[in-house]
């Protein structure tokens, strides 16, 4: 009884976009369109696939790490229509063969530009800044561009749903006089998968 | 446009304290030694939690004093396809109660024997005795070769070797009888019964906790608080001098951990309790030490507690490895006392139990040829080097072979 409750909590709430829709159909369609000063808020959450470090004496190594977990808050602001600039907040986590993990905590700053395919739309991002990486007891703070897009559909002005596929660039460079060496540089390379809301204000 | 112009400049701030951060003195490579990690391996029957307190090997078998005393061969021609060799429990001599932390191979005869120093719960009975590794190494001799029968002796402590210039001696701490918390060394030159007498010079109030000895002959003894050095060997004109002055300890009351002469440098070092370590050149006259105390890590600023240390050929390069307590153990350059780039830290060591062990000795097995877990994908490969073991106060016994790569660590 239960179940068959929340099924049909859950059918009514995926239905309710629709009848809202539906419910205007005499009316004109509208496209928000946002402009210079309309702001955003995103969460996003999903998978972590670490893909593999270069620049070590062996080329290219697999990233040696299991499939993890990853999230960001995103503040953007629009420059015009199709053009946001905004700070992201980010985090990872994987493990290694013998379950270290790996925590990234990424600070950046964001440009996108915006495809739009009302009721879709499709953001394409550069980010920059700097990632915060910790396992054991070490850590070191390095560059970070993170580069992709999302798809997402405008549920309504304000809100909006969708996935984000996110390719993350980590320049690990340790100078020859530092006490890793030169030789502990290693570029690290991930993907980010996660599902993301967004809210328009 | 103009209030998005902060958002560039957070842009440029953060591009560039990335760029900055590149150079942050971290000790260790973070990818680079995730990249390097292997499963930490578990490959033989021994327990895990064992206290292993010293390791020999002898005529094919490698001995371990860990309460009970443990054996298996060192070949091991299967591995790791097939059967492994497995530790093989050795009974106890006297009542069964006896365990024991201590033993060594000494050939005082013409043929090695291991020498284990056991003793009863209570510590009131004990002795040395023999294992023949050749006949019988399954077997401990039903009776010591030296022990609390003995009527100055209450205890029996540590074994350990030495050389000076007339001989080679079989040492043994013991308890002395009669007198409250005294201690001294015993020692014989054949390690056969009825032949051990008191080394001169050697009574004190702490037993000696381990023993050195240079190329000439000189021995020095190291208890918790002081080091005694007998520049002319054992029982001749010159007495064990107390060199603890020397080391020039200002304002603190560090308990040693261990003493360790390095052959290629000739150098004596010391480590204590408070994250100094000291080296001396002329053994033992004039010494050099840290600065600042050696702390845990760059987040910890606790210092280490040194306990025991050993030497090992790294691949052509040599390496000092000293023990900690709690913090498995640390790689020193032996020749200008600095810390170098840690080879055990790019491998599984940080990932494994043993980074966070006791480490109460060190064995190496010089120029072994051994399977070890491949740098690349998760099959063995048939490596050379010098095989390093560590025994832990309570996580059992590891080791990994040092060389060319960076050692990825097997438990026992």
């Amino acid at each position: 009884m239960r179940k068959a409750f929340l099924l049909m909590t859950l059918i009514s709430i995926l239905l309710v976009p629709a009848v809202a829709q539906d419910g205007n159909g005499d009316e004109e369609l509208f496209v928000p369109v946002y402009s210079l000063g309309d702001q955003t808020l995103r969460i996003n959450l999903g998978t972590f696939f670490p893909l593999f470090f270069f620049g070590g004496p062996d080329g290219l190594e697999p990233a040696n790490l299991t499939l993890g977990g990853a999230g960001s808050l995103v503040w953007e602001s629009y420059l015009s229509t199709n053009v946001t600039v905004g700070v992201e907040v980010g985090g990872s986590f994987s493990f290694t063969p013998n379950f270290r993990t790996l925590f990234m905590l990424p600070i950046a700053v964001r440009a996108s530009y915006i495809f739009n395919f009302y009721p879709f739309e499709v953001p394409v991002t550069l980010a920059a800044g700097v990632n915060f990486s910790r396992i054991s007891d070490n850590s070191k703070i390095d560059p970070f561009v993170k580069a992709g897009g999302a798809f997402l559909w405008d549920y309504s002005s304000q809100w909006a749903f969708g996935a984000n596929l996110f390719y993350w660039f980590v320049p690990q460079i340790y100078s020859a006089t530092s006490p890793a060496g030169a030789d502990a540089t290693r570029y690290g390379n991930f993907l980010e998968f996660t599902l993301s809301a967004l809210y328009h204000f | 446009m103009r209030r998005h112009i902060p958002i560039l400049a957070a842009l440029a701030i953060l591009v560039l304290l990335g760029v900055l951060a590149g150079c942050s003195q971290s000790p260790i490579g973070l990818f680079e030694s995730i990249a390097l990690e292997r499963e930490i391996i578990d490959d033989r029957d021994l327990d895990n939690d064992l206290l292993v307190g010293a390791i020999a090997e002898s005529t094919g078998g490698y001995f371990i004093a860990a309460a009970t005393l443990w054996r298996r061969d060192v070949a091991d021609p299967d591995y790791p396809a097939g059967d492994v060799a497995q530790w093989a429990a050795v009974a106890s001599p006297g009542a069964s109660s006896f365990t024991t932390s201590s033993l060594v191979v000494f050939d005082g005869s013409g043929a090695d024997l291991v020498y284990a120093a056991y003793s009863s719960q209570n510590g009131t009975e004990g002795g040395v005795y023999t294992i023949d590794p050749a006949t019988s190494p399954a077997q401990v001799a039903t009776e010591p070769v030296f022990g609390t029968e003995h009527t100055d002796v209450a205890g029996i402590g540590k074994v350990f070797v030495a050389n000076d210039p007339a001989d080679t001696y079989l040492l043994a701490v013991v308890k002395k009888s009669g007198v409250t918390s005294r201690y001294s060394v015993y020692a014989s030159t054949t390690g056969a019964a009825g032949t051990f007498a008191e080394v001169v010079g050697t009574v004190g109030n702490l037993p000696v906790i381990d023993v050195a000895e240079n190329a000439v002959g000189a021995v020095a003894f190291l208890t918790q608080k002081s080091i005694l050095i007998d520049s002319d060997g054992l029982n001749n004109l010159l007495d064990p001098v107390d060199v603890t002055a020397n080391l020039g300890i200002v304002d603190r009351q560090p308990e040693f951990g261990g003493i360790y002469f390095h052959p290629a440098t000739l150098t004596l070092w010391i480590a204590d309790n408070e994250g100094y370590l000291y080296h001396s050149n002329d053994f033992g006259t004039t010494w050099t030490v840290n600065e600042t105390a050696y702390p845990v890590s760059t987040s910890d600023e606790d210092p280490l507690q040194f306990t025991d240390m050993t030497a090992i050929d790294n691949g052509g390069s040599q390496l000092l490895v000293v023990g900690t307590e709690g913090h498995g153990y640390r790689e020193l350059d032996p020749v200008d006392f600095s810390p170098t780039t840690p080879a055990a830290e790019v491998s599984n060591y940080e990932a494994s139990k043993l980074a966070q062990a006791t480490i109460l000795t060190f064995y190496v097995d010089e120029a072994c040829t051994v399977h070890v877990p491949a740098q690349s994908g998760e099959d063995y490969e048939l490596k050379t080097g010098d095989l390093l073991f560590a025994g832990t106060s309570n996580l059992g016994l590891w080791k990994a072979l040092y060389g060319a790569d960076p050692p990825q660590w097997v438990r026992e």
